[in-house]
């Protein structure tokens, strides 16, 4: 059976080549995946994790992190008060459908469905801890009630240093792609269908938990990892041509499309040739 | 198993090689002498139709491909020998002599002649052809660059693929019919030119051996069109030529498909590119559709 019996163009890239793009992706743009307050960003003692990224990255000045603001500290306004923080990705899988490069936890399965993948990521981050010397040496301002006098401008945040207490958890995810029209154009996204953390308690910690990473990943996937149609094919010359026209095969006589089948990513096209 | 596979339908292949077929020209001009005459000419020339089969063993095969001359001029020059029109009476003397008559006529010089194949439309009869996958580094790439830095100063890396031609058979141009009685008619002309104004009239009787002349001069054994045939395919080679940049074109000058290496993603916005190096790229075709493969870096 060829390629492109029931379409005129035809896409498919391997898990293990999508997981290679995944590296390429977080060495050559880290600051997707690694996220801090600006005191943990400028000092490397204090990330969780170094990541690898390449030359080209600091010689164009790319960040390596993306800058979080400070996590507010509860009940302190005078002055208010906030604490570093680091969230980094440190290590990402793909696994298309059948299930042999992610071992998924039983409350995602076990196994993946027909025309699904799943997402494995290691994920570290922590809260700088201040010292009570620290706490002690912040003076207190005079606090500003409401209703009472003219509201005046709120006092600076005080940003406290402390050493961060990193932590790790896996987070696997199941999803199915999608094509979706972002900013009129037509992308390839991963829509999300279940997201797991493993070895969280209390159950109620581990659901916010996991509807904040679930929240994070949708967004993700579709504002950063949306790929058009045709980066996908690679700049195929027949992709803007005036006489040509391309769109995505419909079903049928396409089962699925965008497929995710035998470990592959698969999409296909059909083409319109005006006179 | 490969990374990454991308298939072209036949069909869609096609197009890519209406692509390439479009963006050929080719133009010369050049002269040479040949003996008795010299010659000159101007050629520009595209390509038009032609039909595809991809065939099961991985080669291309390319089938009646219209070469149209844009341009087709040539000239020929040749010194007529020189010899003399003898003079004869037109009113004789009834006693003796004449009374009324043409001296001796000389005629003899150089005579060109112009014509304008332009709008000819010949036939390259068969391209047989296997894809290439061929990589291409910059030469005004600096050793020390990064691709970034080559992608910045516009010298990146390129995978190219290319219709690797191993057999290009050009037909004959074929010259009509027409263009002989037009070569006759020049001549003809020229010669008349070199004829003075008085005499014309009264000496155009004697130009048909001279004509006869000219076709031995120019050793038109046969017929002016075998003649020009030979003259453009054989003794100009523009067939051999066509065959070459033909061939050179789809090898070497133009690919059907041609990326960066490493491939830039996530191009949007103020950081720099995401570049995806592929390795291991291989084309081929069967007989229903174009197969791409590689591997991710």
């Amino acid at each position: 059976m060829a390629f492109t019996d029931n379409c005129d163009l035809f896409v498919s890239i391997h898990e293990e080549g999508v997981n290679r793009v995944g590296r390429h992706i977080m060495r050559q743009r880290p600051s997707l995946f690694n996220y801090a307050t600006p005191d943990v960003a400028a000092n490397r003692e204090l990330w969780c994790q170094i990541p690898e990224f390449t030359t080209d990255v600091t010689k164009f000045g790319n960040p390596i992190f993306t800058i979080l603001p400070y996590l507010p500290v509860i009940g302190a306004d005078s002055p208010p008060v906030g604490l570093g923080l680091c969230v980094q990705v440190v290590h990402a899988q793909v696994d298309f459908h059948p299930s042999n490069v992610i071992d998924l936890p039983p409350e995602l399965g076990s196994k993946l469905n027909d025309q699904h993948l799943a997402l494995g990521l290691k994920i570290c981050g922590g809260i700088s801890c201040p010292d009570r010397d620290v706490l002690d040496a912040i003076p207190v301002t005079r606090s500003n009630p409401t209703g009472r006098d003219k509201p005046r401008e709120a006092p600076p945040l005080v940003p406290v240093p402390g050493k961060l207490l990193c932590f790790c958890l896996d987070v696997f995810a199941t999803a199915h792609a999608v094509r979706t029209f972002i900013n009129g154009k037509e992308r390839l996204a991963g829509e999300v269908d279940g997201v797991e953390i493993v070895d969280v308690k209390p159950d109620g910690l581990e659901a916010n938990m996991e509807c904040y990473i679930r929240t994070a990943v949708i967004l993700f996937l579709r504002q950063k990892l949306a790929i058009p149609l045709q980066t996908l094919f690679i700049n195929f010359p027949l992709f803007g041509l005036g006489t040509v026209s391309l769109s995505p095969t419909p079903k049928p006589p396409v089962p699925h499309n965008p497929a995710i089948e035998k470990d592959q990513l698969k999409a296909f096209i059909t083409m319109t040739v005006s006179p | 198993m490969s990374h990454l596979t991308l298939a072209a339908s036949e069909q869609a292949f096609e197009e890519l090689f209406k692509l390439a077929r479009d963006g050929f020209t080719f133009a010369k001009s050049d002269s040479a002498s040949f003996g008795p005459f010299s010659a000159s000419y101007s050629v520009a020339l595209h390509l038009d139709k032609g039909s595809i089969q991809l065939n099961d063993d991985g080669t291309i095969e390319i089938d009646t491909l219209d070469v149209v001359w844009d341009t087709l001029t040539l000239q020929v020059c040749f010194d007529l020998p020189g010899f003399t029109i003898p003079g004869f009476c037109i009113v004789p003397d009834p006693w003796n002599g004449c009374l009324v008559g043409i001296p001796d006529i000389p005629i003899g010089g150089s005579i060109c002649i112009p014509l304008n194949l332009s709008g000819l439309v010949s036939e390259i009869s068969k391209v047989r052809a296997r894809l290439k996958a061929k990589y291409f580094i910059d030469p005004g790439r600096l050793p020390g660059w990064t691709d970034l830095q080559a992608e910045f100063a516009g010298k990146p890396n390129k995978w190219q693929i290319f219709v690797d031609s191993d057999f290009v058979s050009v037909d004959p141009v074929d010259v009509p019919a027409t263009i002989g009685n037009l070569f006759e008619n020049l001549v003809e002309q020229a010669i008349e030119d070199l004829l003075p104004d008085w005499a014309k009239d009264l000496l155009m009787a004697f130009l048909q051996p001279v004509t006869d002349i000219v076709k031995a001069v120019l050793d038109v054994f046969d017929s002016v069109e075998d003649f020009l045939q030979d003259l453009i395919g054989e003794q100009f080679d523009l067939l051999g030529q066509i065959e070459t940049v033909v061939a050179d074109y789809f090898t070497n000058k133009y690919p059907i498909y041609w990326f960066e290496d490493p491939y830039p993603i996530l191009t949007d916005g103020p950081l720099i590119p995401v570049k995806i190096p592929l390795r291991n790229l291989n084309a081929n075709v069967n007989s229903k559709e174009m197969i791409i493969t590689g591997d991710i870096g």
